[in-house]
Order: structure tokens, then C-alpha cells, then sequence
């Protein structure tokens, strides 16, 4: 399990500063599948006794119904639960040293990475349509120099927010590696 | 005249098809369980949301075990029909 007080590969002095998953208007789809699959035996019941009652009492066609629908049922409940792993095991660190990217794409695949923050040069913020713009999410991509690296919070809320903080932080972890920073950015040596 | 092919099946023949799926599906949902819990983040949330998934499969094979044992298993089934002419 995460534990976002003992992250991987602890840094001294690192301190969260935000945990990000999407907005949780992401589970909207989920949600509304939830109810239909768990509401689903209730309403094939009502159907069957209002229109086709005879099929209830039928010795053989009913037992097939109930195997089918029952199986239907449970991997149905299972893809609606793998579906939102797939969100609720997405996530975004932000440290005050660096941003740590966990992606989980399906069951069996998932990907982590790892950026500092005196590494990051830009950050950017995006929030396209309607329902973003009304609930405030949206993107915030974060590109280093040098490096196609690209990190990409999906549908975070409040990306401007984050987008800046990330900026500030990357500053001042920036002062505190600049030797560091010199070499990666190959800028002049300050020590010349 | 026409003779008459037939193929009978027991019922019981369908559940087997049905516990073979089902144990399929006990073995992705045990593997799901473990990602959840391997990957999740460490917390309330992460164990609620898991217990209810299980408790909702188990439900579901309360509801479906009780009714298959009142159903007769030894019934069969005709799933193939066929007419042949005949000489």
C-alpha cells in the first residue's frame, strides 16, 4: 500500500504538499453503471411478472435466465469495480522536492515516476469546456528542460492552483540544488 | 415421415458451464482484491471500498446459490432438433 507518510524513496526533509486524484466527476459513468447493475435483478424481476409472468414459473427457461443473469451480473459489478480502481489508483504527489506520477492502465499495468522539482521549467494549465471551466479542472502539464519528459495530471481540480504551487516549489528547490540545476540546464558554472 | 434427432442434455449440465465461469471469475476478482489493496493508498477508504465489493459478490452468490438449490437439476433439456427425411 501508498503511504503518503513514508513515500518510496524518501528525500530529507520532503514534505507533501498535494495529493491529487481526477475530479471525482470522472466517477459519473461508474456511478450511474453501479446503480443500473445493482437495480438491474429488480427491475428483469418486475419485467418478467408484469409481461412475461408464465416465464417465472417455467421449470426450464427460468434456471437458464438466472444462470445467465447472474453471471452477467458479477463480471459486470467486477468490470464496474475495475473501472474505478482505474481512478482511484491514479495519483499525483506533490512534495516540496519532487512530483511522483502514479498511472495504473488496466489491471495488470502501471507505471511510476518520479520528477525533482529543481528539474521542472514549466508548467502549464488547462481547463477546456463547459463542465470543467463551472467545476474548475482540468490539466496541468509539466515539462522539463532538455528532456521530452512530460508529466500530465489528468482532470485534477483546481489546476491553476497546482500549476502555480509547483512553479513556486520548483524555485525554491531550485535554489537549494542550484549546482545541480547549472549542470542539467548547461548553463554557464557560476564557480568559473 | 420424418425421424427425429434429438439431443438431450441434464440441466445440471448448465451449471457446470456456470461454476466453470464462476471460478474464472472468483479468480479475477481475487486478483483485483489484491491490486486494490496492493496499490491503494494506505487507509479507511481503501478497505471500505474493497469490503464492498466482496460483500456485493457475495450477495450475489447467496441470492443465485439459494435459488439453484430449488431447482431440479436432473431435468434435461432438448437444445438440438433436427428432422431427417426418411427414404
Amino acid at each position: 500500500m501508498i503511504d503518503l507518510h513514508h513515500l518510496p524513496n524518501p528525500i530529507p526533509d520532503e514534505q507533501l504538499v498535494y495529493f491529487l486524484r481526477r475530479h471525482p466527476i470522472s466517477l459519473l459513468g461508474i456511478s450511474v453503471g453501479t446503480i443500473l447493475i445493482l437495480a438491474s435483478p429488480w427491475i428483469g424481476y418486475w419485467y418478467l411478472l408484469t409481461f412475461q409472468p408464465a416465464l417465472l414459473n417455467d421449470a426450464i427457461v427460468f434456471p437458464f435466465l438466472a444462470l445467465g443473469s447472474s453471471a452477467f451480473l458479477l463480471f459486470t459489478w467486477m468490470f464496474l469495480f475495475q473501472n474505478f480502481l482505474d481512478y482511484y489508483l491514479d495519483m499525483w504527489i506533490v512534495t516540496n522536492r519532487r512530483v511522483l506520477n502514479i498511472e495504473q492502465t488496466g489491471l495488470f499495468s502501471r507505471t511510476v515516476s518520479e520528477l525533482r522539482m529543481y528539474r521542472i521549467q514549466n508548467v502549464t494549465a488547462t481547463i477546456t469546456g463547459v463542465l470543467h471551466t463551472i467545476l474548475d479542472y482540468g490539466n496541468v502539464e509539466i515539462e522539463t528542460a532538455g528532456e521530452k519528459l512530460r508529466f500530465v495530471f489528468e482532470d485534477v481540480p483546481h489546476p491553476n492552483r497546482v500549476a502555480k504551487t509547483i512553479l513556486e516549489l520548483a524555485e525554491e528547490d531550485r535554489k537549494d540544488h542550484l549546482d545541480t540545476a547549472v549542470e542539467e540546464f548547461a548553463l554557464p558554472d557560476k564557480k568559473k | 415421415m420424418a425421424r427425429s434427432l434429438l439431443s438431450m442434455l441434464p440441466l445440471s449440465f448448465f451449471l457446470l458451464i456456470w461454476l466453470i465461469v464462476m471460478s474464472v471469475f472468483v479468480l479475477l476478482a481475487l486478483l483485483t482484491v489484491v491490486m486494490a489493496l496492493r496499490y491503494g493508498l494506505s487507509g479507511f477508504t481503501t478497505y471500505i471500498v474493497t469490503a464492498g465489493f466482496l460483500i456485493v459478490i457475495a450477495l450475489g452468490f447467496v441470492a443465485s446459490g439459494s435459488y439453484f438449490s430449488t431447482v431440479d437439476w436432473t431435468q434435461t433439456v432438448t437444445v438440438f432438433s433436427t428432422a431427417l427425411p426418411t427414404l
